[in-house]
C-alpha cells in the first residue's frame, strides 16, 4: 500500500514540473499585507518558492516582487500562519495574515496526549480558564458549579487553610482516599498545589470522569482525574500582560452572640433549672445590674470577644505578570505572581510584632520550548511556589472557636493598669482561677508563628518525531521532579494574667492581683515546630502513532510507561520511610471511520509496591464507541440548521485505586509490630527499678489485599443547536468492588490488637452531568455568553460487612449513600419530668423535662444505639450546580455566576455550641461556651415549656442526652449563592494604543455576595463547622493590562 | 507496520525487564512477631507484655471497685472531675451503666475497661511460641515463665468471670483468618469456667517459686502464695450466694439450650473453698508472709499511735510482709492525690491534687465501738444519740483534739476507725509532722483536721474538699506531703496497692468454714479473733457476751456469718474489696439502697454536724452482673446477654 502511494506521488510531481517549464515569463506583482483587524503589517517576508528571492513589506505593509505566473509566493511572519499563494494571472495580491491559532480550541487534552475534539468519546469536561479567575488566592474555591461532574464545597475561609473539597462524580468508596488524581502538566500533585495555581498560568483545565478517560491512570484513576496544563509560549512577539487586584474581605455572616446580661441571667437559669434543690445562682443580681448599667468595666466586664479579636474588613493584594512569545526555534512563557492574604485579627499596639495572619505567596513559572532539530522539541518547565506566613500561634480557626468558648463576664481581654501596675510594660491580660481559663485575646497576641513552604518543580520533556521509522510515529519522554519543604517556628511569651484583687464598690477603686507571677514571662520563648520534606520523581515515556488510511480510516495508537517514586523525610516508622512507588504501562488504540464512527480501546497495567508480589499488578481495560450523527450525509440539509451537532457516545471499563487503607498502612502483606513498646510493659522490683517493655501489634499480615476496582459506564451526548447552544449530557453508573474495610464481625473475644482488613466492600453510584453553553453575538456589537452546569451524583453501599442486623434492618448500610449519617429520631422536648418517667429510658446519661425525647424504634422500651436510623441527606451534597452569564457591549462587560448545592444535611454541633459548658477537652484549661443569641431567644424553660424550642433545657454541664446525633440538630445544607459578580470597563483602544498598550481593563468584582438558604446561623457552606474561620465575602478592584 | 509493532514490543520488554524489581522496596529483616521469640530478651518482653494485661487494681479510672464502690461519694462538678480522673466509677454508682457503651467495659474495652481478651490471646501466643527460644533461656526459667503466664491467663479469665459470670474460655487462639462461624464463641457454663480457671492455676503452682529469687528485679512476679491465694478467692467466689444456687439466673440459656448457671445450691463448693483457703494460708506462712507491724525508726511513738499506724499503713507500705500480691503500677499515686487533705493554709495553692475522695457517713458508722461490737449492738453506746455533740476529753488525745466539740459518733470507737478515717477535729499523724501527740513543738505535732466550711480542710472556694466531712486516711502514705513551695504537685512516696493480703485470706477461710459447717467451730472464731487482736480488739465471743445486746450471736451460723462479714468490711475498707464482697454475698441491693449520707459540709460552725442525704442509689438485680455491649452481641450471635439487661 505504501509503495503504491509513493509511486502516485512521484508521478504527480513529474506532471507538476512539466507544467512549470511551460510558463516562464516574469511579471511584477505588488500588494499589501494586513492583519485580521485590517491594520497593515510591516516586516512580512515574501519569498518565491524554489528560489532564494525575497522581499520584506514596508511600514504600510506594501511590497513589490518579480515572479512568474506559475510561481508560488510564501508569506511568512512571526506569530502568523504562513500562507502559500499561487501567482496565476494576478498582478495585485493583497494578503490577510491570520494569527496562529491555538490548538487548544480544536483539541482536547486526554490522558497522556491530545485528541481532536470530534474524536473524543471519553467523558471529559473542560472549563474556560477565564471562569476560574475569581478574587481569591485559592483556585479550588472557584471550582464549585463551574464544571459538570465535580462535587465541591468550601468549609473554611482562613487564608492558607481554605482549600475547598472536591470529588469527581461524588464519592463511591468508603475506603481511605476518595479525592481525585490531580495532574499538573502530567505529573501527580496535591490538592494544595492545585489551590496555589494561578489561573493566568493555566492553558487548560479539565476533569476526566469515565473509564475511557481515566483507565490509563489505572493506579489512581478510579476517583476521577483533574488535569491541568500550564501555558506555553507561542511564536510571536512578546506579549506582556499584567493584572493587579485589591480586595476587601469580610465574613459572609457573623455569629450572633447573646449580650452579657442575657448570658448571666440564663447561666443562672441553667444552674437552677437542673438542680432546683442545691443549685446556687452563679451571678448575683448586683453583678447583673452593675454590668447592665455599665459600671466599672474592669470589675464588671462584658467582653465582646469577637470584637476584641477580629476586624470587620481585611485587605488583600494580588498581582500577576506574565510574558510569552518566541521565534521559530524557542518559545517561552514566564510568569510571576505575588499574593498577599491577610487575616481578620487585631494586633495589640503594645506588641512590636504582628500576630495577624499575613500569608505572602510568590510563584514563578518558566516554560520554555526549544526546537532542537526539525523533528525534535525539548520543553523545560520550572516552577516554584513559595509561601511565607506569619500568624497567630493557634491559627485563625482555633481562635474563632476559642472565642466561642470564653466567658464574656468573667474578665476583660486585658485590664487598664491600676496604680500598682502603672509602670508594668507587659499587657495585663484578664483571667481567673490560677490563670487557667481561656483568654483568646492573650492567646492571639502572645506571639506569632512563621512558616515557610516551598514547592519546586523541574520538568524536562523531549518530543521526537519518528517519521523516519514510520510516518505519524512520535516519541515523548518526560522527567519531572518535585521537592517540597516546610518548616515553622513560633515565638511567644507566656502571658501574665490578672484578676481583680480588691474592689471597693463605694469608692469604685480596685486593685489588680497577678494570678501567675511565676508563670508569665515578658521575654519571648521559641518553639522550633515542624519540619516537613519530601520529594517525588516521575518518569514517563510515550510512543504515539497516528495515520489516515484511504482518507476515511483514522487509526492511532499510544503506549505509555510511567514510573513514580515518592520519598518522605518525616516517616514515623521504618515501614513508612520506604519509598512509595508506582509502575505502569498503558495504551490506547483508536479507530474511526469517516469521522462518523469511532471506537477506542484503552488499558492500564499498573503496579503498586503496597501489595504482596502476586497481587501487585492490576490490569484495567476500557472501551468505547461513538457515533457522530451530524456528520452523516443525510444530516446535511434541514436538520443541520437546527441541530448543528449531535454526537452519541458510550464507554465502559475498569479503573483501579491503590490508595486504600490509611497512608500509615503501607504494606498490607507485612505485619507491623513494635517489639519494644514502653507503653505496654511492666515494672517489677522492690524499688520499681526493673521495667521490661512489652510487645504490640498494630497490623496483622494479609497478603491477599489488592487493588480497589471501579467498573464505570458512561452514556454521553453532545448536542449543538442553532450554532449558539451546546449541550453536553452524561449519564453514568459506577460499581466499585474490593473496597478495603475493617472486618466488623470479629468479636472482642478474638483478642486482636488491630482489626484485620479485607477487600470485601462494594459500593455503587450513578448520576448525571449536564452542561449548557450559549454564545451569541448580536448585531449591535453586544455579545452574550451563558453557561449552566448541573451535577447529580448518588452513591450507595452495596456490600458492607456489618454486625448482625436481622432484627434491626434500619441499621444496615446496604442501599444507603456513603456519607449517610445514622442518628436518633428526635420527637420533641420532654414536657416535664413526669413524661420522662413514663417514657422509654434513654441511655445517654442524665436527662429531665425539657431535654430531647427520642423515638423508640425497636420498641424495647429503651433508647439505645439500636434505635439509630438513617437520618437526613448525606453529608456530601448530591447535587452541585451553577449558572451564570457574561455579556458585553462596546467597552463594558458584566458577568455573574450563581452556585448552589442541594441534597446535603449537616448538624449544628450541639457540644461546641452548648452554652455555659466546658467543651475544650484539654485538661488544666477551663473554658466556658458562649451563648448563641438564637439559643437565648428560643430554648425550653420552666416558664416557657416550648417542646419545639430550638435548644433544650439549659444546663451548666454537658447533657449527653442532647448531644447524640439526632434529627433535632440536623439541618438542610442546600443553598444558592451569588458566587461571583464582575463588572469591567476596557479603556478604548485608541486612547491607549499610543503608549503601547493593547488592552487596559478595570474591573470590579465580588465573591460570595449573598446566599439563599433556610439556615441562618452561619454560612451554610461551612456546614457543621460554622464556629470556625468564616467564609469570606470579597469586594475586589482589579486592573488588567496587556502590551 | 511490522516495524512499529516490533519496536514497541522491544521497548516494552526492555522497560519491564529493567523495572521488575522497581516495586521491591521492602528490605529484609522487617520486624515481625517471631522476632520476639528469637532470644531471651525478646521473650522476657513478651512475658512483661502478658503481665501488662493484668487489671489495674486500685486505679481510680480503671478499677470499678474504687470509685464505683459505695465507700465513697464525691462532690459533683464535672469540669473539676475531668482535670483529675475519669468519672466512670461515679457514673457506675449513679446507675448509668448501660448496654450501648458499658462503663468499665472489660469485654470489648472502653470507659476504663482494658482489653482482657487481647491479654488472653497474647498469653496463648506466649505459650505457643516460647518453645522457639534457644538455649539462652534456661529450662528452669522457661518452666517458671510458662507457669506465670498460665496464672495470668487464669486470672484474666477470673476477672472477666467476676464481672460477667459465665464467659467464653480462650483455651487456644483462633487463627486470624477464622471464618465468621468459628469466631462466634459461646459463653461456657459457670462451673466449667471455674473448673478451667482452677485447673490452670493447679497446673501453674508446682512450677512457681515460693518466693522470688531477686527482690530487686522480681518483686511483683507471680509466686506460689499468690497463685494459691487467688485460687482460694476464686473458689470462695464460686461458692458464694451470687453464683451458688442463685435463682435469679436459672433462665440464662444460650442458643444451644445450655443452662449457664446451675440453679441448685451446692454446699460442697464451700468445702472446696475451705481447703483451698487453708492450703493458701499454709503456703503463705511458709513463704514468709506475716502480719504487718509499723516501724518508725526515728520517732518514739505511744502504743496507741503505733497501733493506729500499723492499721493504717498496711495498705501503703510497699511490699510489706502482709501483702501476698500487690499491684506495682503507680496507681496509688492518683488515689493519694484524691485522698490528701489540706492540713494547713499555706498548702492551699498546691496543684495536681483534687482532695475530694470522701468516705461516706455510712462508712463511719460501719466501724465497731471500742468494745469490738457494732455501734447499734453495743449495750453501752448511745446509738440513738450518736449525732449529738459533746466535748472530746484527753483520754481520746491520740484520736481527737482534746476539748474539741464533736459528735458522739467519733468517740469510743475501735482503733481502726481512727486509723483509717480523717475527720473534723481528728488527729492526723505523719504527712510532714512526725512527733507524737504532746511531744515537741506544737508545729511538729500531728495535724488536726478542720473541715467545716471555710476551714483549711473544708469547703473552700477551690472545690478541693470532702463532700462528706471524712478523708480515707488509709490510702495516704504517711510520708506523702504537699509541696512546700507555693503550687506544685505533692511529694509522693511510691506505694503498692494490695490485691490480696493475709487478713483477707484469713477472713475468707473463716467465712468458708462457717458456711461449710453446721455450727461455728472454734477454728472459725480463732481466725476472726486473730484479725481482731491485730486491731486491738478482744475475741468475738468475749466481746459479744460482754458488750452486745445480742450476746449469743457468735454461737449461731447466721450470727457468725454477719460478724465475719462486718469484720471483712471493716478490715478491708477502701481496699477495693467491699465492692466485690457485697456482690458475691448478694447483699449489694440492701446496702446500696440505703441513703448515702455525709455531714453538712456547706455548714459553718455546728451547722456542719447535720447528717445530709447526698444520694439515693437504685441498685437492681441486673446490676450484679455487667452488661455485654450491644455491639458485641451483634458481632457474636452465640452470646447471650446477662439477665435483665
Amino acid at each position: 500500500m505504501k509503495r503504491r502511494l509513493r509511486i502516485i506521488v512521484m508521478f504527480q510531481l513529474l506532471i507538476f514540473l512539466s507544467v512549470v517549464w511551460a510558463n516562464a515569463q516574469e511579471i511584477t506583482i505588488s500588494g499589501k499585507v494586513t492583519a485580521m483587524d485590517n491594520s497593515f503589517l510591516p516586516g512580512v517576508t515574501i519569498t518565491v518558492v524554489g528560489t532564494t528571492r525575497g522581499v520584506i513589506t514596508d511600514n504600510d505593509g506594501s511590497y513589490t516582487i518579480m515572479a512568474k505566473s506559475d510561481d508560488k509566493l510564501v508569506f511568512s511572519f512571526i506569530g502568523m500562519d504562513t500562507q502559500i499563494i499561487s501567482v496565476g494571472n494576478q498582478k495585485i495580491l493583497n494578503v490577510q495574515m491570520k494569527e496562529k491559532t491555538e490548538e487548544m480550541d480544536e483539541v482536547t487534552v486526554v490522558a497522556f496526549a491530545k485528541q481532536k475534539k470530534e474524536s473524543v468519546l471519553a467523558s471529559i469536561t473542560t472549563v474556560d480558564v477565564g471562569d476560574l479567575k475569581i478574587p481569591s488566592s485559592n483556585l479550588t474555591t472557584a471550582l464549585a458549579g463551574r464544571m459538570s461532574g465535580l462535587i465541591s464545597y468550601q468549609r473554611s475561609g482562613e487564608p492558607g487553610q481554605d482549600d475547598a473539597s472536591f470529588f469527581v462524580r461524588g464519592v463511591t468508596s468508603f475506603s481511605y482516599a476518595s479525592s481525585p488524581l490531580i495532574l499538573i502538566d502530567g505529573v501527580e500533585m496535591s490538592s494544595s498545589d492545585l489551590a496555589r495555581l494561578q489561573p493566568d498560568d493555566i492553558a487548560s483545565f479539565s476533569i476526566m470522569k469515565d473509564a475511557t478517560a481515566t483507565a490509563l491512570y489505572g493506579a489512581r484513576g478510579a476517583n476521577g482525574v483533574i488535569m491541568v496544563t500550564t501555558r506555553e509560549g507561542r511564536e510571536g512577539k512578546a506579549q506582556i500582560s499584567f493584572r493587579y487586584e485589591t480586595s476587601f474581605s469580610s465574613p459572609t455572616k457573623d455569629i450572633d452572640l447573646a449580650n452579657a446580661i442575657t448570658y448571666m441571667k440564663l447561666n443562672n437559669e441553667a444552674i437552677v433549672t437542673r438542680d432546683p434543690a442545691n443549685g446556687v445562682e452563679l451571678y448575683s443580681m448586683e453583678k447583673i445590674e452593675k454590668t447592665a448599667s455599665g459600671a466599672n468595666p474592669n470589675v464588671y466586664p462584658a467582653t465582646n470577644w469577637y470584637k476584641a479579636l477580629f476586624k470587620e474588613v481585611t485587605i488583600n493584594h494580588r498581582a500577576n505578570f506574565n510574558v510569552s512569545g518566541g521565534g521559530k526555534v524557542a518559545r517561552y512563557y514566564i510568569a510571576g505572581t505575588f499574593n498577599q492574604d491577610n487575616g481578620a485579627l487585631n494586633v495589640d499596639s503594645k506588641n512590636n510584632f504582628n500576630n495577624n495572619i499575613d500569608l505572602k505567596r510568590y510563584l514563578l513559572r518558566s516554560n520554555v520550548n526549544i526546537n532542537i532539530t526539525n523533528t525534535t522539541e525539548a520543553v523545560v518547565r520550572l516552577h516554584g511556589t513559595f509561601d511565607d506566613y506569619t500568624g497567630p500561634i493557634d491559627g485563625g480557626s482555633a481562635l474563632y472557636s476559642k472565642v466561642m468558648r470564653t466567658d464574656p463576664v468573667l474578665f476583660p481581654a486585658y485590664y487598664e493598669a491600676d496604680e500598682q501596675y502603672k509602670y508594668t510594660s507587659h499587657i495585663l491580660f484578664g483571667n481567673s482561677g490560677t490563670g487557667n481559663y481561656i483568654n483568646p485575646y492573650a492567646d492571639m497576641v502572645k506571639g506569632y508563628k512563621e512558616y515557610s513552604k516551598s514547592v519546586m518543580l523541574a520538568q524536562f520533556e523531549v518530543k521526537q518525531k519518528l517519521d523516519f521509522v514510520a510516518k505519524g510515529l512520535f516519541f515523548r519522554g518526560l522527567f519531572s521532579t518535585n521537592r517540597y519543604s516546610y518548616f515553622d517556628v513560633s515565638r511567644y511569651y507566656n502571658p501574665f494574667y490578672y484578676s481583680i484583687g480588691l474592689y471597693d464598690k463605694y469608692t469604685d477603686k480596685y486593685s489588680l492581683a497577678c494570678l501567675n507571677p511565676t508563670g508569665g514571662t515578658e521575654y519571648l520563648t521559641y518553639d522550633p515546630g515542624d519540619k516537613t520534606v519530601n520529594t517525588t520523581t516521575y518518569l514517563e515515556g510515550t510512543l504515539n502513532y497516528s495515520t489516515t488510511i484511504a482518507e476515511k480510516h483514522d487509526v492511532s495508537g499510544l503506549l505509555v510507561s510511567t514510573m513514580r517514586n515518592y520519598l518522605t523525610g518525616n516517616a514515623e516508622t521504618l515501614q513508612l520511610s520506604l519509598p512509595q512507588r508506582n509502575l505502569g504501562i498503558s495504551g490506547r488504540f483508536t479507530y474511526s471511520y469517516d469521522k462518523r464512527y469511532f471506537t477506542e480501546f484503552n488499558f492500564g497495567y499498573n503496579g503498586s509496591e503496597r501489595f504482596a508480589k502476586k497481587e501487585r499488578f492490576g490490569f484495567f481495560p476500557s472501551a468505547g464507541v461513538a457515533w457522530f450523527a451530524s456528520n452523516e450525509p443525510f444530516w446535511k440539509n434541514n436538520l443541520q440548521k437546527v441541530i448543528t451537532k449531535l454526537k452519541l457516545k458510550a464507554t465502559y471499563g475498569l479503573v483501579g485505586n491503590d490508595a486504600i487503607g490509611s497512608s500509615a498502612d503501607r504494606f498490607f502483606y507485612l505485619s507491623e509490630v513494635n517489639l519494644n513498646n514502653s507503653s505496654k510493659g511492666f515494672t517489677f522490683g522492690e524499688d520499681f527499678a526493673y521495667t521490661v517493655n512489652g510487645v504490640s501489634i498494630s497490623r496483622y499480615e494479609n497478603d491477599k489485599i489488592s487493588w480497589e476496582t471501579a467498573r464505570k459506564m458512561n452514556l454521553g451526548m453532545e448536542l449543538g443547536l442553532f450554532d449558539d447552544l451546546e449541550i453536553q449530557a452524561d449519564y453514568y453508573t459506577e460499581y466499585r468492588t474490593n473496597i478495603l474495610m475493617s472486618r466488623q464481625y470479629i468479636p472482642a473475644s478474638m483478642g486482636l490488637q488491630a482489626t484485620p482488613q479485607s477487600n470485601v466492600g462494594e459500593a455503587s453510584s450513578r448520576g448525571l452531568d449536564v452542561s449548557l453553553d450559549y454564545q451569541h453575538n448580536f448585531k449591535n456589537g453586544t455579545w452574550l455568553a451563558a453557561r449552566a452546569n448541573f451535577t447529580y451524583a448518588k452513591s450507595k453501599y452495596e456490600v458492607y460487612e456489618d454486625l448482625d442486623n436481622t432484627t434491626t434492618p434500619w441499621l444496615s448500610r446496604i442501599g444507603k449513600p456513603i456519607s449517610q449519617q445514622w442518628g436518633y429520631v428526635a420527637e420533641r422536648l420532654f414536657v416535664d419530668d413526669t413524661e420522662v418517667a413514663n417514657s422509654p429510658t434513654q441511655t445517654f446519661g442524665d436527662y429531665m423535662g425539657g431535654d430531647i425525647k427520642y423515638k423508640d424504634i425497636n420498641g424495647d422500651d429503651q433508647i439505645t444505639s439500636l434505635d439509630k436510623v438513617p437520618i437526613g441527606y448525606p453529608t456530601e451534597p448530591e447535587i452541585v450546580y451553577g449558572f451564570g452569564f457574561s455579556t458585553g457591549y462596546k467597552n463594558f462587560d458584566l458577568s455573574c455566576f450563581f452556585q448552589g448545592l442541594a441534597r446535603e444535611a449537616f448538624w449544628i454541633n450541639s457540644t461546641t455550641t452548648a452554652p455555659f459548658v466546658d467543651t475544650d477537652g484539654s485538661s488544666g484549661i477551663i473554658s466556658k461556651n458562649a451563648l448563641l443569641n438564637v439559643y437565648a431567644d428560643n430554648h425550653w424553660s420552666e416558664k416557657n415549656r416550648d417542646v419545639h424550642a430550638l435548644w433544650p433545657r439549659l444546663s451548666d454541664h454537658l447533657i449527653e442526652n442532647n448531644t447524640v446525633t439526632s434529627t433535632w440538630f440536623m439541618r438542610d445544607g442546600s443553598f444558592l449563592r451569588l458566587k461571583s459578580l464582575e463588572f469591567g470597563f476596557s479603556i478604548p483602544k485608541k486612547k491607549v494604543e499610543d503608549i503601547g498598550i493593547k488592552q487596559l481593563r478595570i474591573y470590579f468584582s465580588g465573591t460570595n455576595l449573598f446566599v439563599l438558604s433556610k439556615f441562618k446561623l452561619w454560612d451554610p457552606e461551612m456546614a457543621g463547622e460554622g464556629l470556625g474561620y468564616p467564609i469570606q465575602k470579597v469586594y475586589n478592584v482589579g486592573l488588567q493590562v496587556s502590551f | 507496520m511490522r516495524k512499529i509493532i516490533s519496536f514497541t514490543i522491544i521497548c516494552t520488554l526492555v522497560f519491564i525487564c529493567s523495572c521488575k524489581d522497581y516495586l521491591d522496596v521492602v528490605p529484609d529483616n522487617i520486624a515481625t512477631l517471631d522476632h520476639s521469640f528469637n532470644d531471651r530478651v525478646g521473650a522476657e518482653r513478651f512475658l512483661a507484655n502478658c503481665y501488662s494485661y493484668l487489671p489495674n487494681f486500685g486505679g481510680a479510672g480503671s478499677d470499678p471497685a474504687i470509685l464505683g464502690s459505695d465507700e465513697f461519694w464525691l462532690h459533683e462538678n464535672e469540669s473539676f472531675y475531668s482535670q483529675y480522673y475519669s468519672m466512670y466509677g461515679i457514673d457506675l454508682k449513679k446507675n448509668l451503666q448501660n448496654v450501648t457503651d458499658p462503663l468499665f467495659n472489660y469485654w470489648s474495652s472502653g470507659n476504663g475497661g482494658s482489653k482482657l481478651f487481647t491479654g488472653l490471646r497474647d498469653c496463648n501466643i506466649f505459650l505457643e511460641k516460647i518453645g522457639a527460644v534457644g538455649d539462652e533461656l534456661s529450662d528452669a526459667d522457661r518452666t517458671t515463665w510458662i507457669a506465670e503466664v498460665k496464672f495470668i491467663k487464669a486470672y484474666l479469665h477470673y476477672y472477666l468471670l467476676k464481672l460477667y459470670g459465665p464467659i467464653p474460655l480462650i483455651k487456644e487462639n483462633l487463627p486470624i483468618s477464622a471464618s465468621v462461624e468459628e469466631v462466634q464463641v459461646y459463653r461456657e457454663p459457670f462451673d466449667d469456667c471455674i473448673d478451667y480457671i482452677v485447673a490452670l492455676i493447679d497446673e501453674a503452682v508446682p512450677d512457681l517459686p515460693l518466693i522470688v529469687n531477686s527482690t530487686a528485679t522480681e518483686l511483683g512476679r507471680i509466686t506460689q502464695p499468690i497463685a494459691l491465694a487467688v485460687k482460694a478467692e476464686v473458689l470462695v467466689t464460686a461458692a458464694s450466694p451470687l453464683f451458688n444456687g442463685n435463682a435469679d439466673y436459672t433462665n440464662v440459656i444460650d442458643n444451644q439450650g445450655r443452662k449457664l448457671f446451675i440453679a441448685e445450691y451446692d454446699k460442697e463448693k464451700w468445702n472446696r473453698a475451705m481447703i483451698a483457703c487453708k492450703n493458701a494460708i499454709d503456703t503463705c506462712l511458709l513463704g514468709g508472709h506475716r502480719f504487718y507491724s509499723y516501724r518508725n525508726p526515728i520517732y518514739a511513738l505511744s502504743d496507741t499511735t503505733q497501733l493506729l499506724m500499723t492499721l493504717r499503713t498496711v495498705v501503703t507500705d510497699k511490699w510489706n510482709s502482709e501483702l501476698i500480691w500487690a499491684n506495682s503500677r503507680n496507681v496509688v499515686n492518683v488515689l493519694e492525690r484524691m485522698a490528701i487533705p489540706f492540713f494547713d493554709k499555706t498548702q492551699l495553692s498546691a496543684t495536681n491534687v483534687s482532695s475530694n475522695l470522701a468516705p461516706t457517713l455510712n462508712m463511719a458508722e460501719l466501724f465497731y465501738t471500742n468494745n469490738g461490737v457494732p455501734i447499734a449492738e453495743d449495750n453501752t453506746y448511745d446509738y440513738e444519740g450518736r449525732y449529738e455533740l459533746t466535748i472530746a476529753q484527753s483520754d481520746h488525745k491520740y484520736y481527737i483534739s482534746t476539748g474539741f466539740q464533736t459528735p458522739k459518733l467519733h468517740l469510743n470507737r475501735e482503733p481502726r476507725f481512727y486509723a483509717n478515717l480523717g475527720f473534723d477535729g481528728g488527729i492526723w499523724y505523719g504527712n510532714g509532722r512526725y512527733n507524737d501527740v504532746g511531744v515537741g513543738a506544737s508545729t511538729t505535732q500531728p495535724w488536726v483536721l478542720l473541715m467545716k466550711k471555710g476551714q483549711t480542710s473544708g469547703n473552700t472556694s477551690n472545690l478541693k474538699y470532702s463532700i462528706t466531712g471524712y478523708y480515707p486516711k488509709k490510702l495516704l502514705h504517711c510520708e506523702t506531703i504537699h509541696n512546700p513551695t507555693t503550687g506544685g504537685s505533692p511529694q509522693q512516696v511510691r506505694t503498692t496497692f494490695p490485691i490480696i493480703r493475709l487478713s483477707d485470706l484469713y477472713l475468707l477461710y473463716a467465712e468458708a468454714m462457717n458456711e461449710y459447717y453446721e455450727q461455728p467451730t472454734a477454728e472459725v472464731w480463732e481466725y476472726v479473733d486473730i484479725i481482731r487482736a491485730k486491731a486491738g480488739l478482744r475475741g468475738v465471743k468475749e466481746s459479744w457476751s460482754n458488750h452486745s445486746i445480742n450476746p449469743g450471736k457468735p454461737e449461731t451460723k447466721t450470727g457468725m456469718r454477719e460478724i465475719i462479714r462486718q469484720e471483712r468490711l471493716i478490715e478491708l475498707v477502701f481496699e477495693g474489696k467491699r465492692y466485690w464482697d457485697l456482690r458475691r454475698w448478694k447483699l449489694a441491693h440492701t446496702y446500696y439502697n440505703q441513703a448515702v449520707k455525709g455531714w453538712n459540709t456547706d455548714g459553718a460552725g455546728n451547722d456542719f454536724y447535720i447528717p445530709k442525704v447526698l444520694w439515693t442509689y437504685t441498685f437492681g438485680t441486673k446490676n450484679y452482673l455487667w452488661p455485654i455491649a450491644e455491639t458485641t452481641l451483634r458481632a457474636d450471635q452465640n452470646l447471650v446477654q446477662n439477665p435483665y439487661w
